[in-house]
C-alpha cells in the first residue's frame, strides 16, 4: 500500500513540477511555429511571477494577481517580438539579454515593491479545487484531479492551442510564416502581425508559469525563483517536436524527474540527490541528439524575415 | 517611339504604371519605367539577366516598394504597400522560386492567408473546380516537398486563380518545366488571358515570347526599351532592344571582329575530367559520365540553359562538392579526392557564381578580401606571420591594376559596387591561378565596359599559359572569348563545337537536346 | 555604419542603459548623479576599491574571451558558466590530489587541468554542433545547469572538507595560490594572466592563418568553405579554446581567490563573459576595458548600496540593458529604416489624389 502513496504524491508532485514547464513550453512552441526563437522564457516567467505577487500583494486577489502576470508576460512579449521582428536582432542574443534584464529588473522591483525583506511578503494565492468525485479515486485523484484553477487551466489551454496551431485557418497561416515567410506574405498573411501575436502569446504562457509558481506553489516571490525552468522548456519544445500537447507531455516528464528527486532526496539520503537534479538536464540533452533537432523543426525559425532581401 | 506607339495602342488602360524608381544602395535597379496594359492581353517582358524584369515584378505585386512613380488601376493610384495589398487589387504573381510551404499540402497551401469566410467546404469545391477547368493534375493527398515540380507550379497558378486575380505575372514559368510539361502549360495561360486575364510572361525566351504573348515589353539595365505587337516585330529588332544594339534589319548578330585566338594544339592538357558522376542526396544526377579537357593556354567555354549542372561541374572541379564517381587530373596528376585547400595550393583559381554568398567576404576590407583564399602563401607572410603591410601593398597594386573604385584598399567590401567587387574576386584568382582558371558567371550583371574589362583580363590569363575553364549562360560571351565551346545539357556535354564555325542553331539545339536525345 | 561608427553607437547605447538605470534610482528615492559617482569613484580610483574590481575583471575577462573566439568562428558559447564550473573542479581536484609539488610546476599544471576541464565541458557542445547540427546554445545551457550540479555533488560528497558547515572543499596546499599583484588586498595575478591571453588571442586572430581562418568562418561560412577552411573542424577548435579560457577562469578562482572549492563558487561569471564579449564587439583586444567597466559595475553596486542607499539590483537592470542595446547597435543600420514612413506618406498622398478626383468628378 506504501506504494501507491508514493506513487500518489509523484504523481502530484508531477503535476505540480511540470505546470510551469508546460506553461512556458506551450509558449516557446507557439513563437517558434511562427518563426521566433524564445530564449526569453526564464525572464518571462520571473516577470509573470512578480506581476502576480505583486498583484495579489496590492489587492490581496488572486486573481486580480493572475491578471498583472499576464499583463507584464505580454509587454515582456512584445518587447521581445520588437528586437527580433523589427531591430532583427539575433533572435539568441536578444533572448538573453531578455533574461539578464527581466532578472535585474524584477529583483529590483520585487525589493522596491515587497521591502528589503523581499522572501517575507506572502500573498493569496488560488487553492485547490477538488472536481466532485474524480478527485475522490484511489491515488489519481487527489494527486490530478484535486489541483489548482492553473492546473485545470493548463489542460484547456493545451487543447485550445493545439486545436488553434493545428486546425484553426490563423494557426495554419502562423505556420506557414514558421515554414516560409516569403510564401505566407505573398499569399496575404500578415507576416509580422502574426510573429508579434504569436510572440505576445509566448510572452504570456510563459508569465502563466510564473503565475503557478507564485500562486499556486509558494505565494511569494523570491528572486530568481524560475530557476532553469525557462530553459527546461526550451528542451521541452524540442522533445515535444514542436506540438503544444507534445511539449507539455515532455514539461510533465520533467516534472516528474523533479518529483522522484524530491521524494528520493528524504526516503533515500545515501543516493546524491544531485543526480536527480541533473537527470531532466540530461534527459533533455539526450533527447536533443538521438531525436535531432532538425526533422520538425520549422523550417524558418531562427531567421529573420526581410521582406526586401535580395 | 516605342514608347508613344503603346500609348497610341492601348486606348482602354486597365493597369497604367509612371516614372517607377527602384534603387538597391548604389545599384538603380529600375529606372523611370512606364506601361499602359488592357485586360485580356498577354505582356511579355523581356530582359537579360539583371535588366529589371523580376523587380519591376516585385514591385506591382508590393515586395518593393518603388522610389518614385505610380501604379493606376482602372484609372484609380492604388498604393501596393504589400503582397496582401496586391491581392486586394488582384495582383498575383508566380515566383521563378515557387514559394509554397513545403511540410503542407496543396489545398493548405491554396487557402494560407485568406480570410476565414473563403476557408469553408465551398472553397475546397472550388478548388477542385477550377483544377478541371483549366485542366490541371494537382495530388491533394501529398505535401508539395513530394510533388514534381510541374505540379508545383500548378499549386502556384491555382492559389493566384483561387484569389480571383486580373493581373497574373509568371515569372520564368517554363524554365523549370519538363519539355513535355511546356505545351500544356502554354495552353493554360492561354485559357487564363482568354478569360480575361492580364498576364505578364517574364522570359528571355523569343520563341516562346512568339507563340504566347500579345505585346513584348523590353527592358535594359533597369529601363524600357520599348513596347512592341509581337506579330509585327521582328525577332531580331526584339533581341538587339534586349541587347543594347542598335536595331539592324535582319542578323542579331553583329559581325565580331574575333580576337587572335591561341595555338594550343602542342600544349599540354591542364585539366581533365574523365567520366565523372554527381548524384544528389536527392538521388537525382546532376553530372552524368562527364568527361572534357582543358589545354594549357586554352579557354574552354561552357555554354548551356542555367541549372544543367554548370555550377556543379565547377564545384567538383575546385573541390567543394566530391564527385559520386570519376576522376579529375590536373597536369596529370589526380587530384580527384584533393581537398580544397591542397586545390588552392595547387594554383587553382576559381571566382564562383555567387559573389556575395561565397567569393567574398563582404564584413572584411578589400585588402582582406583580395587575400583571403591565398593567406598562406609567402608573398603575403613574414616570420611566419601574416604581413598586413605585404597585405596592403598587394592589394594597393590590385586595386590600381584592375582599376577597383573607390580605390582604397581598407574600405569594406560592402561598400563596393557590384561590379567593383567582382573586380576583387577576379583580380584575387587570376593572381592565384598559376595552373586552371574556372570562372563561372563572370560577366553577371556587369554592363558593356566591365564585361570587356573581365574578358580581357580572362585572356591575359589564358596568353599567360594558364588553362581557363569559362562557364556562364551568356552565350555571346562564351562564343565570343571561347577557343572551344562545350555545350552542356542535361548534367552532360552533348557537344563540343568551334565557335567561328557554329551556328546559333547548332547550339540552341545541343543546348535543349532532351536527355533522351542525349544518349 | 556611415554616420556611426561601432564604437559611437556602442558608446550610445552604454549612455542610453546607464541613462534608463538613472530613472530607476531617481524612482527608489535617491540621485542618480550621486549614486553613479559613488560606484565609480569607488571602484576605480579607489585603492581597496579597485583592487576588487580587479579581482572580478580576471574571471570576468577570461569569460569574455571564451564567448569572443567562438563567437568569432560563428559559435555562441552560453557554457562559459558551466565551464568555469568543470574548469574550477578539475583544478581543484588535481591541487588536493597532489599537494606537494612546488608552486612553479604546479601552478602551471593545475592551469592546465583547469583548461582541460573546460574543454572537455565544450568538446561536447563543439561536437555536436559540428558533426550533428544541434543548436550549441541549448546545449551549452542545459550542460551549464548539469556541471553546477555536478560540483555541487563533489563538494557536498567526495570533495567536502572536514567538519565543514556547508559544502565546501579542503583548502588548496598554500604553494599553489596564486601571488598577490596588489599588497595587502585580494587582487592576485589572474589579471596579468586575462590580459596575456588577451594579446596572444587578438594577436593570433589577426597576424596567424589559422586565426584569419577561424575569423573566415564566422563572417562567411561558405566563403571560408571557398577558401579551402574546414568548418568543423574550426568550430571544435574555437569552442576548445574557449572552454579552456573559461577552465582557467574557474581555477584563478580557486587558486586565487577562495583557496578552495566551494558549491556555487562562481557568481554568474560565465553570463557576464557574454555582456564582456558584446560590449567589447567582440575584438578581443578591448575586452579587458569592458570587463573593467562591468567588474567595476558589479563591485560598485555594493558601495553604492551601502553609502547611497541605492538598490544594488539596478546595477543588474543597466547590464540587462546594455546587451539589449549593445545587441541593437551592432546589427548594420537597416538601409530601409524609413520604410515604415515612406509607404505611410505616399498612401496619404495617394489617398488625397483620389479623394480629389472624386471631389472633381
Amino acid at each position: 500500500m506504501i506504494d501507491l502513496v508514493l506513487l500518489g504524491d509523484v504523481l502530484a508532485g508531477t503535476a505540480r513540477l511540470g505546470t510551469p514547464i508546460a506553461f512556458a513550453a506551450v509558449g516557446g512552441v507557439i513563437a517558434e511555429r511562427g518563426g521566433l526563437y524564445n530564449i526569453g522564457l526564464e525572464g518571462q516567467i520571473l516577470v509573470g511571477a512578480l506581476g502576480a505577487a505583486a498583484g495579489s500583494f496590492a489587492t490581496g486577489s488572486a486573481l486580480i494577481g493572475l491578471g498583472c502576470g499576464i499583463i507584464c508576460g505580454l509587454i515582456s512579449g512584445l518587447l521581445l517580438g520588437y528586437m527580433s521582428i523589427r531591430l532583427r536582432i539575433n533572435q539568441l542574443v536578444g533572448g538573453i539579454a531578455l533574461n539578464l534584464l527581466l532578472a535585474g529588473l524584477t529583483a529590483f522591483l520585487s525589493r522596491q515593491i515587497f521591502g528589503a525583506q523581499a522572501g517575507g511578503a506572502r500573498v493569496n494565492g488560488f487553492s485547490q479545487i477538488d472536481i466532485p468525485f474524480l478527485s475522490d479515486l484511489p491515488v489519481v485523484g487527489p494527486s490530478l484531479f484535486s489541483q489548482d484553477p492553473l492546473f485545470y487551466l493548463l489542460i484547456g489551454l493545451a487543447i485550445a492551442a493545439w486545436f488553434w496551431l493545428m486546425k484553426s485557418h490563423k494557426g495554419l497561416d502562423l505556420r506557414a510564416v514558421g515554414e516560409n515567410p516569403k510564401a505566407a506574405d505573398l499569399a496575404g498573411v500578415p507576416v509580422f502581425r502574426m510573429q508579434y501575436l504569436a510572440i505576445a502569446v509566448s510572452g504570456v504562457l510563459a508569465a502563466l508559469a510564473g503565475v503557478h509558481l507564485v500562486l499556486s506553489q509558494v505565494y511569494v516571490f523570491a528572486e530568481g525563483m524560475s530557476a532553469g525552468k525557462g530553459f527546461i522548456a526550451l528542451a521541452a519544445i524540442i522533445l515535444g517536436r514542436w506540438s503544444p500537447i507534445g511539449a507539455i507531455c515532455a514539461a510533465l516528464f520533467f516534472g516528474f524527474c523533479d518529483a522522484v528527486q524530491f521524494k528520493l532526496q528524504f526516503t533515500s539520503p545515501e543516493i546524491p540527490y544531485q543526480l536527480f537534479l541533473i537527470l531532466p538536464y540530461l534527459a533533455s540533452l539526450i533527447a536533443l541528439v538521438v531525436l535531432g533537432a532538425k526533422a520538425s523543426a520549422p523550417a524558418s525559425v531562427g531567421l529573420p524575415y526581410d521582406r526586401e532581401h535580395r | 517611339m516605342n514608347l508613344r506607339e503603346s500609348w497610341e495602342v492601348v486606348l482602354d488602360p486597365f493597369l497604367k504604371v509612371t516614372g517607377i524608381d527602384k534603387s538597391f544602395g548604389a545599384v538603380r535597379a529600375l529606372h523611370d519605367v512606364n506601361l499602359l496594359a488592357s485586360k485580356g492581353e498577354c505582356i511579355a517582358i523581356l530582359g537579360e539577366n539583371g535588366a529589371g524584369k523580376t523587380t519591376f515584378a516585385s514591385v506591382l505585386i508590393g515586395l518593393y516598394q518603388p522610389d518614385n512613380g505610380e501604379i493606376k488601376l482602372g484609372g484609380t493610384p492604388v498604393s501596393v504597400t504589400s503582397p496582401a495589398k496586391a491581392i486586394e487589387h488582384g495582383i498575383g504573381m508566380i515566383h521563378q522560386h515557387f514559394s509554397l510551404v513545403g511540410a503542407m499540402n496543396a489545398e493548405e497551401n491554396i487557402l494560407i492567408g485568406l480570410p476565414s469566410t473563403k476557408r469553408g467546404a465551398e472553397a475546397r469545391a472550388r478548388i477542385r473546380k477550377l483544377c478541371s477547368d483549366f485542366d490541371f493534375n494537382v495530388d491533394f493527398d501529398i505535401r508539395v516537398t513530394e510533388m514534381p515540380v510541374g505540379m508545383k507550379q500548378r499549386v502556384e497558378i491555382l492559389k493566384a486563380l483561387f484569389r480571383d486575380v486580373s493581373i497574373l505575372i509568371l515569372d520564368e514559368p517554363t524554365s523549370v518545366l519538363a519539355p513535355t510539361e511546356v505545351t500544356p502549360f502554354l495552353k493554360g495561360v492561354r485559357k487564363l488571358v482568354a478569360n480575361g486575364c492580364l498576364v505578364f510572361f517574364i522570359s528571355h525566351k523569343l520563341d516562346e515570347i512568339r507563340e504566347i504573348a500579345d505585346r513584348v515589353m523590353i527592358m535594359r539595365h533597369g529601363h524600357v526599351e520599348g513596347v512592341l505587337p509581337v506579330a509585327t516585330t521582328p525577332m531580331a529588332q526584339m533581341s538587339a532592344l534586349m541587347m543594347g544594339d542598335k536595331p539592324t534589319g535582319e542578323t542579331v548578330e553583329t559581325p565580331k571582329v574575333k580576337k587572335a585566338r591561341n595555338d594550343t594544339s602542342s600544349a599540354p592538357d591542364a585539366l581533365v575530367v574523365s567520366d565523372v558522376c554527381l548524384i544528389d542526396p536527392g538521388g537525382a544526377e546532376i553530372l552524368q559520365d562527364l568527361t572534357l579537357s582543358v589545354k594549357a593556354g586554352e579557354i574552354l567555354g561552357i555554354a548551356g540553359i542555367d541549372g544543367n549542372g554548370q555550377t556543379e561541374l565547377s564545384e567538383v572541379i575546385t573541390g567543394l562538392k566530391r564527385q559520386t564517381s570519376g576522376a579529375i587530373h590536373l597536369y596529370g596528376t589526380e587530384i580527384s579526392s584533393a581537398s580544397i585547400a591542397s586545390r588552392i595550393a595547387d594554383g587553382i583559381g576559381f571566382v564562383p557564381e555567387d559573389r556575395h554568398a561565397e567569393g567574398l567576404v563582404l564584413s572584411l576590407s578589400v585588402e582582406e578580401n583580395i587575400a583571403f583564399r591565398s593567406i598562406g602563401e609567402d608573398r603575403f607572410m613574414s616570420g611566419g606571420l601574416i604581413s598586413r603591410r605585404a597585405m596592403h601593398e598587394i592589394a594597393s597594386d590590385v586595386v590600381a591594376a584592375f582599376d577597383i573604385r573607390p580605390p582604397d584598399p581598407k574600405l569594406n567590401a560592402s561598400a563596393l559596387s557590384g561590379g567593383n567587387q567582382q573586380k576583387i574576386v577576379l583580380a584575387r584568382e587570376v593572381a592565384r591561378a598559376r595552373n586552371l582558371l574556372v570562372v563561372v558567371q563572370p560577366t553577371k550583371g556587369l554592363d558593356v565596359g566591365a564585361t570587356e574589362f573581365v574578358q580581357n583580363k580572362i585572356r591575359a590569363v589564358a596568353q599567360s599559359g594558364v588553362g581557363v575553364l569559362y562557364i556562364s549562360t551568356e552565350l555571346e560571351h562564351v562564343l565570343d572569348i571561347s577557343d572551344r565551346v562545350a555545350v552542356m545539357a542535361f548534367g552532360r556535354i552533348t557537344g563540343v563545337v568551334d565557335p567561328e564555325n557554329t551556328t546559333l542553331q547548332d547550339i540552341g539545339l545541343l543546348m535543349t537536346a532532351a536527355p533522351e536525345e542525349v544518349q | 555604419m556611415n554616420r556611426f561608427t561601432m564604437q559611437r553607437r556602442i558608446a550610445i547605447a552604454l549612455l542610453l542603459a546607464l541613462s534608463v538605470g538613472g530613472v530607476l534610482i531617481l524612482l527608489d528615492g535617491h540621485n542618480p548623479f550621486e549614486a553613479y559617482e559613488v560606484l565609480f569613484l569607488e571602484s576605480f580610483l579607489n585603492y581597496w576599491g579597485f583592487s576588487n574590481t580587479l579581482v572580478k575583471a580576471s574571471p570576468m575577462l577570461l569569460a569574455g574571451l571564451a564567448v569572443i573566439i567562438p563567437m568569432r568562428a560563428g559559435v555562441f558559447n552560453i557554457g562559459g558558466e558551466g565551464q568555469i564550473y568543470i574548469g574550477g573542479l578539475f583544478g581543484a581536484v588535481f591541487a588536493l590530489a597532489i599537494p606537494d609539488l612546488p608552486g612553479l610546476l604546479g601552478v602551471p599544471l593545475i592551469f592546465i587541468a583547469a583548461a582541460a576541464g573546460g574543454a572537455f565541458w565544450a568538446a561536447i557542445p563543439a561536437y555536436l554542433k559540428a558533426y550533428r547540427g544541434t543548436n550549441e546554445v541549448i546545449v551549452t545551457l542545459l550542460m551549464n545547469f548539469i556541471a553546477i550540479h555536478i560540483v555541487s555533488y563533489a563538494v557536498a560528497g567526495p570533495l567536502l572538507a572536514e567538519g565543514a558547515p556547508y559544502p565546501y572543499s579542503e583548502e588548496v596546499s598554500e604553494a599553489y595560490r596564486l601571488p598577490i599583484l596588489i599588497p595587502r588586498s585580494d587582487t592576485h595575478v589572474g589579471i596579468v594572466f586575462g590580459l596575456a591571453m588577451t594579446v596572444i588571442l587578438y594577436f593570433w586572430l589577426r597576424f596567424t592563418p589559422s586565426g584569419f581562418h577561424l575569423d573566415l568562418v564566422g563572417r562567411n561560412a561558405r566563403a571560408a568553405a571557398y577558401a579551402g577552411v574546414d568548418q568543423k573542424k574550426t568550430i571544435i577548435r574555437a569552442m576548445l579554446i574557449g572552454g579552456s579560457l573559461a577552465g582557467t577562469a574557474g581555477a584563478i578562482e580557486v587558486i586565487g581567490l577562495k583557496y578552495r572549492l566551494f558549491h556555487l563558487f562562481s557568481d554568474g561569471y560565465g553570463y557576464d563573459g557574454i555582456v564582456v564579449a558584446f560590449l567589447a564587439a567582440l575584438n578581443p583586444i578591448v575586452a579587458p576595458l569592458t570587463a573593467l567597466f562591468l567588474a567595476g559595475l558589479s563591485a560598485g553596486a555594493g558601495t553604492m548600496q551601502r553609502a547611497v542607499g541605492v538598490d544594488s539590483s539596478v546595477i543588474e537592470v543597466v547590464e540587462g540593458l546594455v546587451v539589449v542595446l549593445v545587441a541593437a547597435a551592432l546589427v548594420t543600420p537597416q538601409t530601409k529604416s524609413t520604410s515604415i514612413l515612406k509607404p505611410l506618406a505616399k498612401n496619404l498622398r495617394l489617398r488625397r489624389q483620389t479623394q480629389r478626383q472624386k471631389k472633381e468628378a
